[in-house]
């Protein structure tokens, strides 16, 4: 299976450009941020196509179906969705230690779908609840969030560690933007899960374990975007807030998984 | 009442309790206090499970917990009642700021004086070497290409004018907290007025009795269905189900018989009731052939064809056999036995469960009675298992999926926007320009169309 293949090379490129942002923050050289940001596209491009590949290979194989439904597939892509939205917005905010948590947050997930026993790469048939459309755009609006809201993070744990105001500002709206973000693309996912669930399960929402986590993890985002109107109330508060929503958003991925049982136990 | 002498107190209460209800504080206390209950809920397990697990034997503070529901929190009178103030909260303070935003809304901006240019946050002022026409020109081209509409107020020396965009987006918050209303107000609905459960029919059977979810009980539709025929699409070259569907007749023979067919992803809809294909099984047609042996000689004392639910007495005379039921995948601590038939022995005024699985046929000997029994021949087919829905919330639901997606697009990726310019006459026909900026969000985007305003009047 080429498709692995390719994406363990994505795998390693990430884990180069995180080291060398890395370096950036810690010797606050320069040039290998640049070094970084070059790697990080790179390991994007390689990461895109092996993507596709699977999805080729799919067709290859007769089962034919967009490689959007098990944990390996989904952290493949969670990768996609955080590359590329660091990618976009690394000009306007190149911040070394951000795109040093980014990055790693890319390697780790890449690393542990190649790695890990729970994440089987194999290309399998899908059972037939999960063979809709919805069940696609429901994957990947949730990612695109959730990888937004890892961008969020970095920026909301280097906000806790910066005391230079203009700095703080810029750590801020960069925050924010992640967040809005991110907020706008959990709430689509959830909709279009909802939607799906409707269509295949007959009932928009039964609170299993996952359904329920993700709208948690929509409340605590929901509470930042509301936080923020009201008088005395702190930057570093926000920040801790994000740091919360970004553990539910994990406890969501993984937790429900290992903790929890219900529905959605495939990915 | 009129003539109450204290109604300072009863205004003062009520504009507090319009306060207390209008405050983002209450909003955040709910979306937390809602937050955790979901957090305990998905990790409380559920009242069937504890009561199994504690043989309907609970201990005191397992009722107590189950008196404040919390096995079943998102059902509970008070999450439904936090989820209702929640609505509330939203009402509230929808009413309580959206006079003002109408106002913004509703209110084309004026041409500014330059005393009111002084008073933005973003302003800029220069000199340059064009007349009052040729600014003015180039002003409203300026406004154009931003894509704002434009308000003027014209004199010879003097030349004042307002543009704006995205008036209306200012608009978004609300259409996003209607959307959220709406889905309280569907969800709500649902629950009160809806059902859920499931009911298993076999191929060319009929029912009418959904047994409804989490032990709530059975309930009769009040119209047949019949499964008419079950099929499964397999994989090419697997034996991995792609797919599974049920013919289904509605009041079969009856004046409005009506029928089609349900789908994985495909549902039905019946009198207001949607039926899912949820899943599939096997049951027993007809009559069950089954053996009696002796335990020690292995020897066949008897064969006997019975029906699931049917008793029959044993060779010894006094010992009485029921066959109960047939589990397509039945577990026994752990292993799988497959097939299996399940049944009692009455002995003694005893009655002993036992098992009987088709693919081992010496596993009753492990019961150490008298006799063991072993299933022969037996039949089976499809059931179809259905999924059945009445929720008269949805389409309340749906609009508000629409609602919340476009409120929450437009209110963080578009935004209201204003320029205002300000034209002195003066000598050597030049001209002296105060401009300012404004806009609701994205305010460092403002400096930028300044100096873009700037470098247009120069070019
Ligand atoms: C349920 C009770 C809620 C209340 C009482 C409430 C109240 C408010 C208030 C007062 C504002 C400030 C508006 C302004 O001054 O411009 C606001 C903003 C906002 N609310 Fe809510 N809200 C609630 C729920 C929600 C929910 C469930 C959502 C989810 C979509 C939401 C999304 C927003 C958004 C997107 C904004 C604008 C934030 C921004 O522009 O940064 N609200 N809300």
């Amino acid at each position: 299976m080429e498709n692995t293949l390719i994406l363990s090379v994505a795998t390693f490129i990430y884990g180069f450009s995180a080291l060398c942002f890395i370096i950036e923050s810690v010797f606050n050289k320069k040039q290998f941020g640049q070094l970084g940001f070059f790697l990080l596209v790179a390991g994007l491009s390689a990461n895109f196509a092996g993507f596709v590949l699977r999805w080729i290979e799919s067709y290859q194989m007769g089962i034919g179906r967009i490689p959007l439904s098990n944990l390996y597939e989904s952290l493949v892509f969670f990768s996609i969705s955080g590359a590329l939205i660091y990618s976009v917005i690394y000009k306007k905010f190149s911040i070394p230690v951000v795109a040093a948590i980014t990055t790693t947050l890319i390697f780790l997930a890449m690393a542990y779908a190649g790695l890990s026993p729970t994440a089987d790469s194999a290309i399998t048939p899908l059972i037939p609840a999960l063979r809709s459309n919805w069940l696609t755009v429901h994957v990947i609006t949730c990612f695109f969030g959730y990888a937004g809201f890892a961008v969020s993070f970095a920026a909301s744990v280097l906000i806790l560690f910066t005391s230079n105001e203009i700095k703080c500002k810029n750590l801020d709206e960069l925050n924010y933007k992640m967040i809005i973000f991110g907020f706008l693309f959990l709430s689509l996912g959830i909709i279009t899960g909802a939607v799906w669930a409707d269509s295949a399960w007959g009932r928009y929402w039964s609170w299993d374990p996952k359904e329920t986590w993700s709208l948690i993890t929509w409340f605590v985002y929901a509470i930042i975007l509301h936080a923020r109107y009201m008088k005395n109330f702190k930057r570093k508060t926000i920040a801790w807030l994000s740091i919360v929503g970004f553990m539910a958003v994990l406890f969501t991925y993984f937790g429900v998984n290992f903790v929890l049982a219900g529905l959605h136990s495939y990915a | 009442m009129n003539t109450n002498k204290r109604p300072g107190i009863i205004e003062i209460a009520g504009i507090k309790l319009w306060d207390f209800f209008a405050s983002l504080k209450l909003t955040i206390f709910l979306f937390s206090f809602i937050a955790l209950a979901s957090v305990a809920g998905t990790f409380l397990p559920d009242r069937i499970g504890i009561m199994k697990y504690l043989q309907d034997k609970p201990v005191f503070l397992v009722k107590v917990f189950d008196k404040m529901e919390l096995f079943d929190i998102y059902y509970s009178w008070w999450f439904v009642l936090l989820i209702i103030v929640l609505g509330i909260n939203l009402l509230c303070c929808s009413f309580e700021r959206l006079p003002g935003v109408l106002k913004i809304v509703l209110k084309k901006p004026l041409p500014p004086s330059i005393h009111k240019i002084e008073t933005f946050e973003f302003k800029k002022d220069f000199t340059i070497n064009k007349n009052i026409d040729q600014v003015k020109e180039l002003s409203k081209k300026f406004l154009k290409l931003k894509r704002m509409k434009t308000y003027m107020l014209d004199s010879k020396t003097n030349f004042s004018c307002a543009g704006d965009k995205g008036r209306y987006t200012r608009l978004g918050v609300y259409i996003a907290h209607l959307g959220f209303l709406f889905l309280i107000a569907g969800g709500v609905a649902g629950t009160m007025a809806g059902f859920s459960g499931v009911i298993d029919i076999p191929e060319n059977e009929t029912s009418s009795i959904v047994t409804l979810f989490k032990n709530r009980g059975k309930i009769d539709l009040g119209f047949d269905v019949t499964c008419a025929k079950f099929e499964i699409v397999k994989y090419e070259n697997s034996h991995t189900p792609k797919s599974y569907q049920s013919e289904i007749i509605f009041n079969k023979e009856k004046e409005n018989e009506s029928n089609g067919l349900v789908k994985v992803n495909s549902p039905l809809k019946f009198s207001g009731i949607k039926f899912i294909q949820s899943g599939y099984g096997r049951v027993v047609e007809g009559k069950v052939k089954i053996s009696v042996f002796d335990i020690m000689t292995d020897e066949k004392k008897g064969e006997y064809q019975i029906e699931q639910g049917e008793t029959i007495v044993l060779p010894d005379g006094k010992t009485k056999f029921t066959l109960f039921s047939f589990r397509p995948n039945f577990q026994i601590s752990g292993m799988n036995l497959g097939e299996t038939f399940i049944g009692f022995i009455l002995a003694d005024n005893r009655e002993i469960p036992v098992a009987l699985p088709v693919s081992t046929p010496g596993f009753d000997k492990h019961r150490k009675g008298d006799f063991y029994i072993v299933p022969d021949e037996f039949k089976t087919k499809y059931y179809t298992s259905l999924q059945v829905n009445k929720d008269p919330g949805v389409y309340i639901v749906y609009s508000g999926f629409l609602l919340l997606s476009l409120g929450i697009f437009v209110s963080f990726f578009t935004r209201h926007s204003c320029f205002y310019i300000v034209v002195e006459s003066m000598e050597n026909n030049s001209s002296n320009v105060f401009c300012a900026s404004n806009s609701n969000k994205n305010k460092s985007l403002n400096q930028e169309i300044l100096s873009d305003f700037h470098e247009f009047l120069e070019k």
